[in-house]
């Protein structure tokens, strides 16, 4: 194959494309500079679009920034790093009133107030907008406003490589799945929004996009990644039918006050996980006790758990059902209307959501690599070892545009240097090799191999056994990443050309990931080890991973930013 | 249970010329036509193209004629005989996907901006400062705002859209339409009417799409009375 790579150039180029990518270039090009989106989906996409809305904004009189903070740190057993935290909750006000600005109307109730969600786990105030629409009318003013401020757009691109000169970053390679090219984005300024990784799991919320690439390439470019063991999951996901499975129903909260879990034998386990909260205590717990009676054979014939809103006051169905129309109408096509009135109960699995650890930032958004920035679920530290609900939207809304703010400015004062030529061929060709391989199995087959052990070893309940196993047999799985073969060889919208150039990727996030997990000898938030259940004071820490010159995984444990308070 | 999926597929040997190639796909009760074609790609042609990312009906990736009428492949279910063929009216990338991005920016470009700039953002922030009150909407406006500006662009409603397919260049289509009457009350457009004159009421749109906004009965009829 000849290699013939297109050349783009800009100011600022924005790698992803959900709601953080959007704001990030709604802000830079108020300021002035010129954006250019490339995104591995149809923008506007990523997680963001999958969103219920819930965004956590301290909006009631007697609520405060400090309050918010205070849940925030809790909810994220105080490895968060402070300063982040601060900028969230002090900025989420502003930013989601003033979302308004680009042409959005957002729900409220007839005098203006702000609408609700009844219930929220983990805060002390109400906090969780409630939109009729879910994301979807913010989402769509969003993209309007970028479309209409002509924004540069590269959709279906997969970022494959930061190139860097000088510890400095100069741009980025990209695979085209449109017409099966390379293509090179020369930027003095980059700005990574990819999302995270939730397709490295069996059984995930996440859309199929969302395989982690950003923590891999930001890792190699130089970044630090902070407590890559933080993967969120919540208890409750739809188990069939197969496209479906995984797909998020929620959290107990959302199915009335009164909502009880009951395992294959009829037993309400949860008086035994968490005899105080039950069914109400956090998520994380939830999910563990849920995967707990499944793994132990204590599920359904079908490995599930039963949820029974039987019991609620039937009068409040209507006003959950509005808070959640897909999940509700989903749950009456699947299981019966029935179970969507709250009069049978219905099955679940727990489900892979979230990671809470990622790239490490500062407050303005820059990571350890000059000139490459970052937000979004792809960095890490805003949510300490547990993300509270709702505050992943607020996340994408403050740091998105200070990320924007913050790359304007730099692009300002950063000259344009090209990537040498040289480089990128070298690069290109690296890439090739697995495209033209004749001999293997097709790479879909390897990334459910993956994915089975990620959510065997590497999941809800690990140890330092099967942590151990999950890197060796990671070992084998880079092994098997580069001897794929796609049997397809048009070029021209190729899913197998993406999954193979994917895979590469996700097996080195997944040992980021393994590592990270094997250094936090303690159970914390998110992260369990049945070898050590307990959480440790000693360990009120984060575990750092960075890069040693000969392209190893170097692990250390360090302070969380801003102190533990 | 076996279907029989006939799909409209790019013939390389013919450009420009696709052709029906069918296929034997196992199913059981429950499942959606995603479910169909992604055991097509893995067992059956990994040369298959389609668009598809959230599962839920949330993103508008997957959106696709399915058996002749436009829906997305993550909610219809799965039946014995299947045609899939790509949105109608939009240009085609290859086999079952569409152009998606470049329809939505042609269409978009044409609209008035409803960014209100950097005064108006000081402005909307400072009235919600302290009060933490939102500007105050009329009800009317709200709940048509919230009727309306629902959508995934998805295009269904493109793909059977008669106005549209006559005029691409011209007509903003039912989706250009619905976001004009979104914002429609929230600032001042000209010619509204004049958008919607090229709309022949067919209500085609609103049967098809898949998050029930009321397109024709209650978007387009406003524009054209120019409210």
């Amino acid at each position: 194959m000849k290699v013939d790579v297109g050349q783009y150039g800009t100011d600022i180029l924005i790698v992803g494309g959900g709601g953080a990518a959007a704001m990030a270039a709604l802000e830079a090009s108020r300021l002035g500079a010129q954006p250019l989106i490339a995104c591995k989906d149809t923008f506007l996409g990523g997680a963001t679009v999958q969103a219920s809305g819930g965004t956590s904004v301290p909006f009631l009189p007697e609520d405060s920034a400090t309050a918010f903070f205070d849940d925030t740190m809790k909810s994220g057993a105080f490895i968060n790093n402070r300063k982040l935290v601060k900028v969230l909750t002090e900025e989420a006000h502003d930013v989601f009133y003033g979302l308004e600005q680009y042409g959005i109307l957002l729900d409220r109730g007839s005098t203006g107030e702000m609408r609700s969600f009844k219930r929220s786990e983990g805060h002390s105030f109400l906090r969780s907008y409630a939109d009729r629409r879910q994301f979807h009318g913010v989402l769509a003013g969003l993209k309007r406003s970028v479309v209409q401020r002509r924004i540069g757009l590269l959709e279906e691109r997969m970022l494959l490589k930061l190139f860097t000169e000088e510890g400095t970053v100069r741009g980025a390679l990209f695979f085209s799945l449109p017409d099966g090219a390379f293509e090179c984005v020369n930027a003095p300024v980059v700005i990574l929004v990819t999302g995270g990784c939730g397709q490295l799991y069996a059984t995930t919320t996440n859309a199929q996009c969302l395989t982690g690439d950003g923590y891999a390439l930001a890792f190699d470019a130089g970044a630090e990644l902070v407590d890559m063991e933080m993967v969120q999951f919540l208890p409750l996901a739809f188990p069939y039918p197969s496209t479906v499975r995984g797909q998020l129903i929620g959290m107990c909260s959302l199915f009335g006050p009164n909502v009880k879990l009951y395992n294959g034998q009829g037993e309400r386990y949860m008086l035994r996980h968490d005899p105080e909260k039950q069914e109400y205590a956090t998520r994380d717990k939830v999910a563990r006790a849920n995967y707990t009676e499944i793994q132990e054979g204590r599920g359904t014939k079908r490995k599930t758990i039963i949820v029974d809103p039987t019991q609620n006051d039937r009068s409040l169905v209507g006003e959950y059902r509005s808070a959640l129309a897909v999940a509700y109408d989903l749950i009456a096509e699947i299981f019966g209307e029935k179970a969507a009135r709250w009069e049978a109960p219905f099955e679940a699995i727990p489900s892979q959501h979230f990671m809470m650890g990622g790239v490490r930032i500062d407050e303005d958004c820059r990571t350890a690599v000059p000139n490459l920035f970052c937000c979004g679920e792809v960095s890490g530290g805003v949510h300490g070892a547990n993300r509270l609900a709702g505050n992943a939207l607020t996340e994408i809304l403050v740091f998105g545009g200070r990320a924007g703010r913050n790359a304007a400015d730099a692009a300002r004062i950063t000259p344009r240097a090209a990537i040498p030529a040289e480089l990128v061929r070298s690069s290109v060709k690296e890439m090739q090799v697995c495209l033209n391989s004749l001999d293997g199995v097709p790479p879909g087959v390897t990334r459910q191999r993956l994915q089975n052990m990620m959510w065997d070893k590497v999941g809800i309940v690990r140890s330092g056994e099967d942590l151990e196993k999950a890197l060796k047999s990671l070992q084998r799985l880079e092994h098997l990443a580069d001897g794929v073969a796609p049997q397809c060889r048009i070029r021209q919208w190729n899913r197998e050309f993406l999954e193979a150039l994917e895979l590469k990727l996700m097996v080195r996030t997944a040992a980021l990931i393994a590592t990270s997990a094997l250094q936090r000898r303690e159970s914390r938030g998110s992260h369990f080890r049945r070898d050590y259940p307990e959480t440790s004071e000693d360990w009120c820490r984060n575990v750092i991973l960075s890069k040693t010159p000969d392209g190893a995984i170097a692990a250390r444990v360090s302070e969380p930013t801003g102190g533990t308070g | 249970m076996k279907a029989r999926v006939k799909i409209l597929c790019q013939n390389w040997k013919r450009p420009g010329k696709p052709r029906y190639r069918t296929y034997e796909v196992p199913f059981s009760a429950g499942d959606k036509v995603l479910g169909g074609l992604l055991y097509i790609y893995k067992q059956l042609d990994p040369c298959l193209s389609f668009r598809f990312n959230c599962r839920g009906r949330h993103c508008g990736e997957c959106a696709m004629m399915i058996n002749g009428k436009p829906g997305l492949a993550c909610a219809i279910p799965m039946s014995r005989d299947l045609i899939l063929e790509p949105l109608k009216n939009l240009p085609v990338v290859k086999d079952l996907v569409i152009d998606r991005g470049h329809v939505y920016r042609s269409i978009v470009e044409r609209i008035p901006s409803l960014t209100q700039g950097k005064d108006r953002a000081e402005e909307v922030v400072s009235e919600s400062r302290g009060c933490k009150r939102l500007r105050t909407v009329s009800a009317e406006v709200l709940e048509r705002v919230i009727r309306l500006d629902d959508c995934i662009h998805c295009l269904c409603c493109m793909a059977v859209c008669p106005a549209y397919k006559k005029a691409p260049e011209i007509f903003l289509g039912p989706m250009g339409l619905l976001a004009l009457a979104a914002s429609s009350g929230q600032i001042q457009h000209t010619d509204l009417s004049e958008k919607a004159a090229l709309c022949i009421e067919c209500g085609r749109c609103e049967e098809v799409c898949p998050r029930g906004i009321p397109a024709h009965s209650e978007a387009i009829r406003m524009l054209k009375q120019n409210r």
